[in-house]
């Protein structure tokens, strides 16, 4: 029996969607290889949920910025397993702090001191630590406070959304770690090796990509058996060499550097001390070539 | 404010801010103001948070919150227009959709012209675009999280896709061959 159905742009979008019947897929399907013209419209159906999903993409991949977790509850206090945390808080820098700059090109970045934070993409053209004013150090460090900041605030999104679904959301996973590496790399324009965490019992989960101050920044995710959460970040800074340092965010830690043009970060809700030994073991791998 | 609230829950909300942050993104345009109006929706989340049925979704009860809090500021006049929004009738908007360049190839559409073309539609569009084309609901489940007819739903999509379709030069007129003949197969 032959059935007749009025073929409309709401048919048409439909298909695309997913949301008819694979009958009804299927006359659609023959009805665009015989008539360019619907093919063109199913096209356009199709790419412009490709453009949207593209065109606010990013939003995702933003710091999520800290007034909107103060306004669930304030910081870490909203996730219920960092109330529960029996992480030991930071009790000033850890022992071995001094092995990060054993090298000759962080003696000159030590000096920066207080100063020194990570990320400066909207300070441009800084001066030598000498020749700068007050009111610029003051504006650096306030900026590079909110990226450490933002920095601990992506880590809590992160965890609790691990907690719940036990996944992590990753452009390309671990089993993928080769390609991850070429895309990151390119996009950083360097050789990038995801650092080998497994003699600290964590296992590498992937990676992404963030935009920090406009431009890409690379994210890895790696994870213990029992589910705890580090993450390493590496962006671009237009900021002098730093020695490392270890900051603190309510009850996630921050172990930051710089070098050569990068900035680095190990990010996570354990000892610092451990955090701090995480970023002495890679920190010469990670230097650009 | 928070104080009572499931902690799990609190969990689940904090989880959801980056897709509550690009909802809102795709409803307000500015990225300040739609912070603005997340921060808003999570504070009346949080104050009515009994009103939530467990298991269900509690995504789709935000968007909701997000969305209506978003028509409430606008009813009230609270928001501005502001950089990254534009009027319909804005001739640089019109310019920017109909340039030759964009008809050429896919690639030549940069995503804030996309941003913009969102600007330009009625609110209730953006709701669905964002909820169907980007947070991949199903009509079903963009008509429950809106409290609208499945109908509408569509009907809100298509208006939204064609108008955006002009930036890949496809016409906003409807398929051409409107009644089409079907056989069902093995006939």
């Amino acid at each position: 029996m032959e059935r007749t159905t009025r073929i409309d742009d709401v048919m048409l979008m439909a298909y695309v969607d997913g949301e008819v019947d694979s009958q009804t897929a299927r006359e659609i399907e023959a009805t665009i290889a015989a008539d360019p013209a619907i093919g063109r419209r199913v096209a356009m159906f199709r790419q412009t949920a490709t453009m949207m999903r593209g065109a606010f993409g990013e939003v995702l991949h933003e710091p999520v910025p800290e007034r909107l977790l103060r306004a669930l509850g304030g910081g870490a206090a909203v996730a219920p397993a960092a109330a529960a945390a029996s992480v030991v808080p930071m009790r000033g820098h850890p022992e071995q702090r001094g092995y990060l700059w054993r090298n000759a090109g962080w003696a000159a970045a030590a000096a920066i001191g207080a100063v020194a934070l990570l990320n400066a993409a909207s300070q441009q053209g800084v001066a030598p630590f000498a020749q700068r004013a007050p009111v610029q150090e003051v504006a650096a460090t306030t900026d590079a406070e909110r990226w450490i900041d933002n920095l601990a605030a992506w880590y809590r999104v992160h965890r609790a959304s691990f907690e719940k679904d036990q996944r992590l959301l990753v452009d390309i996973g671990a089993e993928n770690i080769d390609e991850l590496e070429r895309w990151v790399g390119a996009k950083l324009q360097r050789e990038i090796a995801v650092p080998d965490l497994s003699s600290f019992g964590y296992r590498q989960q992937g990676g992404r990509l963030l935009l920090i101050g406009r431009r890409p920044a690379a994210q890895f995710f790696y994870a213990t058996e029992t589910g705890e959460l580090v993450q390493l970040v590496i962006g671009f800074t237009d900021q002098p060499d730093r020695e490392g340092r270890l900051d603190q965010r309510d009850d996630v830690n921050v172990v930051s550097w710089r070098e050569r043009g990068y900035a680095y970060a190990f990010i996570g809700r354990i000892d610092g001390k451990r955090l701090w030994a995480m970023a002495d073991a890679t920190w010469a791998k990670l230097k650009p070539a | 404010m928070s104080g009572g609230v499931d902690p799990a829950i609190q969990a689940e909300l904090v989880a959801l801010l980056p897709r509550l942050r690009r909802f809102a993104r795709g409803l307000a345009g500015v990225p300040d103001q739609a912070d603005d109006l997340v921060q808003a929706a999570c504070e009346k989340a949080l104050s009515r948070i009994h009103q939530w049925t467990p298991g269900t979704r509690l995504d789709s009860w935000m968007f909701r919150i997000v969305q209506t809090t978003w028509l409430d500021q606008k009813r009230a006049q609270k928001v501005r227009t502001g950089e990254g929004r534009v009027d319909a009738d804005s001739p640089l908007v019109e310019a920017e959709l109909s340039v030759d360049g964009a008809r050429e190839m896919e690639s030549h559409i940069t995503y804030d012209a996309v941003r913009r073309a969102m600007a330009t539609l009625p609110d209730e569009q953006r709701a669905v675009m964002m909820l169907v084309c980007v947070e991949g609901q199903s009509y079903k489940e963009a008509a429950d999280t809106l409290a609208i007819p499945i109908g509408t739903v569509m009907s809100r999509l298509s208006r939204a896709r064609t108008a955006l379709g002009r930036l890949v030069g496809e016409p906003a007129t409807e398929a051409a061959g409107n009644v089409v003949r079907f056989k069902p197969e093995g006939s």
